[in-house]
């Protein structure tokens, strides 16, 4: 017989920000432009769709530009209309062309 | 007393089933039933010389040893052949008592079949160089004596003898494709060098098509190399992918060209191998034509010119090319060999300072101007055009 024991885990909806935080992953060029490969974001009320996060990201970070970029929300690319959840894990992956 | 040969054969025969070879024949041609596993016992040698299609190769001497692993279902029906049906009754007997179920003993044997004119098969042909060169991919069942052959019988092009092309190139000539197509109009710089490994110093200034072919040669005489010194265009792309490769391997190194190698390749139906990389990132995927998402699916627009530094801009960690590279290369032997699963509609990532790969899960775009359901890119476009208005 096994018992289990749940461990206390951290909702990522249980926190200050009323739990509306989305992980947020900058690839190659966009690293350099915000100065750092991820960051926590704090989604507004209300239905947040993937062009709407990207206009929050630029607003946030004027620096940072975001076109021709693909969104992936949780390992799974995303078009702009797709909705955007507390918890999602946000992939801003632009094209390179090295080679 | 001991048994003579002719008790124990007598023993054998009493107790194994046996099928004629006409009916054996009936048997593999109808394909309404599932086919019978067919296990040939005779030594190398003999099957070398030609075997029945479809056949296992387990020779006598190894069937109790091997017989689990190749034979794993010990329900199937198995019909066992050898030459004149003497060491297949013995084999026949040797899996009954391993506890197969339903074993047959081809009679008489493969002398008769070929006799017969049935039909039959060769195993590919392999010089002793051959076989010592590529023995531990012949020892892989994957890949096998069919899956070099069909390595051997390949055609790859490489889009780019550069940091990407470089290893793939090496790995690819190593592993015995047959042609490699190589289209790079530049020559071999010494800043090169610090990742383009096909390059060497003392080839400095020679033109890289030129430099790559005598490493290729030199690494394998058994790759015939076909050199492109020429940059791809709408104009020379129809040319130069009208060649019947099998596979594609991108390794260029500006956005215009990635955009004009997916619409060639869809006009075409030639898979690509996509490698990309910017410092110390990369990116590899598989665009398997109008089965998988292509290039313009994934990234439908190019990013403004001024955000699409090159590496000669912003640089490259070396060895990167070496991970993407061989990556790239991995998937095309996939590919040839049909093993495994590709990375079609998956984009991996590598970054190499986190040491981290990440694979993105990517869909057919069923508004793709290229390869959606009302395609409106039927021509070449202006290339540069398109990635300098973005």
């Amino acid at each position: 017989m096994t018992s289990t024991t749940d461990a206390p885990t951290t909702d990522p909806r249980d926190t200050a920000s009323g739990g509306r935080e989305v992980q947020v992953l900058y690839f190659a060029a966009l690293r350099e432009q915000v100065g750092r490969a991820e960051e926590q974001l704090t989604l507004p009320a209300g239905e947040v769709r993937v062009a709407e996060l990207v206009r929050l990201l630029e607003a946030k970070h004027p620096q940072l530009r975001l076109d021709a970029v693909r969104v992936a929300l949780n390992e799974e690319f995303a078009d702009a209309s797709a909705p955007v959840a507390p918890g999602d894990v946000v992939a801003l992956i632009p094209p390179v062309s090295g080679g | 007393m001991a048994k003579t040969y002719s008790d124990l054969f007598a023993d054998v025969r009493s107790s194994v089933r046996t099928i004629s070879l006409e009916d054996l024949k009936a048997r593999l041609d109808d394909t309404s039933r599932p086919r019978p596993v067919l296990v040939d016992v005779r030594e190398k040698d003999e099957f070398r010389a030609g075997y029945i299609p479809g056949a296992i190769h387990l020779p006598r001497g190894f069937l109790e040893m091997q017989a689990e692993q190749k034979l794993p279902d010990k329900g199937a029906e198995i019909v066992v052949y050898c030459a004149g049906g003497t060491r297949s009754a013995f084999a026949a007997k040797t899996l009954s008592d391993l506890g197969y179920e339903n074993v047959l003993s081809a009679n008489p044997g493969f002398v008769r079949w070929k006799d017969l004119r049935f039909p039959m098969e060769e195993p590919p042909k392999f010089t002793d160089a051959q076989l010592e060169r590529y023995s531990r991919h012949l020892l892989l069942p994957e890949v096998g004596e069919k899956g070099q052959a069909k390595l051997l019988g390949s055609k790859v092009l490489l889009l780019g003898a550069g940091g990407l092309g470089s290893p793939a190139a090496l790995y690819l000539a190593a592993a015995g494709v047959g042609t490699i197509g190589l289209v790079d109009a530049d020559v071999v710089d010494a800043s090169n060098l610090q990742r383009q490994i096909l390059h060497a110093t003392s080839r400095v200034g020679m033109p890289k098509v030129e430099s790559a072919e005598k490493a290729i040669k030199d690494l394998n005489p058994d790759v015939k190399v076909l050199s492109y010194r020429e940059r791809l265009l709408s104009d020379n792309v129809d040319r130069i992918f009208g060649e019947g490769w099998d596979v594609i391997v991108d390794g260029c190194d500006n956005f215009p060209t990635r955009y004009l190698v997916n619409d060639a390749s869809l006009f075409h139906k030639v898979p690509v191998v996509h490698g990309s990389i910017f410092r110390f990132e990369g990116q590899v995927t598989t665009f398997q034509p109008f089965e998988g998402p292509c290039y313009r699916c994934l990234y439908p627009e190019p990013p403004p010119a001024h955000l699409a530094p090159s590496c000669a801009e912003a640089g490259v960690l070396g060895i990167l090319c070496g991970i993407i590279g061989t990556l790239q290369a991995t998937e095309a032997i996939k590919l040839i060999l049909g093993q495994g699963d590709p990375l079609v509609g998956r984009l991996l990532t590598y970054d190499s300072l986190r040491m981290t790969f990440r694979t993105l899960k990517l869909r057919r775009d069923k508004t793709c101007p290229a390869c959606g359901e009302n395609p409106t890119i039927r021509e070449y476009i202006d290339y540069e055009g398109f990635c300098a208005g973005a």
